[in-house]
């Protein structure tokens, strides 16, 4: 990876292994996404490299989008990891 | 706020994803590094934000991925300058305007001066003028900390002076001097000697011994009360002298006409013209004047207020009243009015100290009045003696016997 790809890259990004940060049960910050398989305000589920991430909530919404990191908003009631 | 300032200034769109499969344009829009934010799912539809520029680049990949996109509406800057782009004159009118508020600011608007009791205020006016501080005065040049100390040190009657700026008006705030009171040695042996002739009608010694009485006739020098006091055991005690001494004394003043008398008087021809005042800047609205080699002219500013802030701008009324140089001729009771008022100016600054008890008028031929004052004053003046502690202030005669 050339120098600048590195530097336009987030530094979790940087790590083999997909990063959660939960504020509470109302946010989540997702780094080193790969995409989003599915979305309604119930349940969002995210393609991470290593696993896929499914949250189940109420009023789930995409915050923001970047190319390798996302946020989640709303009220997250329970969260499953498929690998 | 930053990130919502950065949107609004390169522009966004938001947008409606219609298909049957929105969550697989969002992953090639993100590999396209595309930022997306405010994404919202109601019902089917799904909407979402991204910049401007990023969306025009999309379109193509929205028909890649099946879905269609829908404009919503547009934000930021650059919608709204296309929007206006055919109105120039909207924009430079606001550039035009925040301009003017700008260089504006830089001006001093107004100068208020709190404070002042003896200084005069046109002089304080004036002072401040010569050190850079006036309406119109550009405000960057100015350090008004020195400014104030150096007028502090220009001024002697100034105690304390500050100038404090808001925005564009300075307000002065003046502390004047106090004088320092006016001590009087007591420790000095001194005598009390005569101002002038008199009669001594009243006297009040409170230290010192008298060497007149009641009735004395005294003349201007001579000694009244003295400062060196003899004990009845030959001992001598100086003491500094105080008394009031009331005299009755005799004054003369002569009053006199000048022969050829040119005064300058109104002719009656008056004019009213009008300037406007911007800053330094003044215009003469109207452009009247007098046909005369001498006039008066009566200024009278106006200053609109808004907000207790006076504004830069002002009206200022003129008032030209022509004078020319006219001889004056006199009958005899309007001379003698003119003397006696040249009488009572005379009573009132020179003989201000003294209660006169009898005038005796003398008029004569030339246009001359001689008043006699009969006065009641205080003659009483205090000389101090030379010691040894201060020969230099030994009395002339005394030095010359050693």
């Amino acid at each position: 990876m050339s120098r600048e790809k590195k530097r336009e890259k987030p530094l979790l990004s940087t790590l083999s292994e997909p990063c959660f940060e939960f504020t509470g049960n109302r946010e989540v910050v997702i780094e080193g996404s790969r995409g989003v398989l599915g979305y309604s305000p119930e349940n969002i589920r995210v393609n991470t490299a290593a696993l896929t991430l499914s949250l189940f909530g109420r009023g789930l919404n995409l915050r923001c989008i970047s190319d390798s990191a996302l946020v989640i908003e709303g009220v997250i009631t329970s969260v499953e990891f498929h690998t | 706020m930053l990130i919502g300032m950065v949107r609004y200034l390169r522009g966004f769109v938001t947008f409606e994803i219609c298909g049957r499969y929105p969550e697989r344009f969002l992953n090639i829009a993100l590999r396209s590094h595309v930022t997306i934010w405010g994404t919202r799912r109601e019902q089917e539809r799904l909407f979402a934000s991204m910049y401007a520029a990023d969306y025009r680049r999309i379109r193509g990949l929205a028909r890649r991925s099946e879905v269609r996109l829908r404009i919503v509406e547009r934000q930021g800057m650059p919608v709204l300058l296309h929007r206006y782009q055919s109105r120039v004159g909207v924009a430079v009118g606001g550039l035009m305007f925040a301009l003017t508020v700008f260089v504006m600011s830089l001006f001093l608007w107004s100068v208020d001066i709190t404070g002042l009791e003896r200084i005069s205020e046109s002089e304080l006016r004036d002072a401040l003028h010569s050190h850079g501080v006036y309406v119109g005065a550009f405000q960057p040049g100015l350090d008004y900390p020195t400014i104030a100390r150096e007028m502090m040190l220009d001024i002697d009657e100034i105690g304390w002076m500050a100038i404090n700026v808001r925005a564009s008006s300075a307000s002065v705030e003046v502390k004047e001097e106090q004088p320092a009171p006016d001590v009087t040695d007591t420790s000095v042996p001194a005598n009390i000697k005569a101002s002038c002739d008199g009669t001594i009608v009243e006297m009040r010694v409170g230290e010192g011994l008298s060497y007149i009485t009641e009735g004395s006739g005294v003349v201007a020098g001579q000694l009244l009360v003295g400062g060196v006091m003899t004990d009845d055991l030959g001992g001598v005690r100086l003491v500094r002298s105080s008394a009031e001494i009331l005299a009755r004394t005799h004054r003369t003043a002569s009053f006199s006409l000048g022969r050829d008398e040119r005064m300058m008087l109104p002719t009656g021809e008056r004019s009213e013209r009008l300037r406007v005042r911007f800053l330094t800047l003044e215009l003469p609205l109207t452009a009247h004047g007098v046909d005369s080699e001498y006039a008066v002219v009566r200024r009278r500013t106006e200053s609109p207020v808004f907000h207790d802030s006076t504004m830069p701008m002002a009206l200022l009324r003129e008032s030209v009243t022509a004078l020319s140089v006219q001889s004056v001729e006199r009958d005899d009771n309007s001379k003698k009015e003119i003397l006696a008022k040249y009488s009572d100016l005379y009573e009132a600054f020179v003989l201000s100290s003294c209660t006169v008890e009898k005038r005796t008028y003398q008029a004569a031929a030339d246009d001359t009045m001689t008043v006699d004052y009969t006065c009641i004053e205080d003659i009483a003046v205090t000389e101090e003696i030379g010691t040894d502690e201060n020969t230099d202030r030994l009395p002339a005669r005394a030095r010359s016997d050693e």
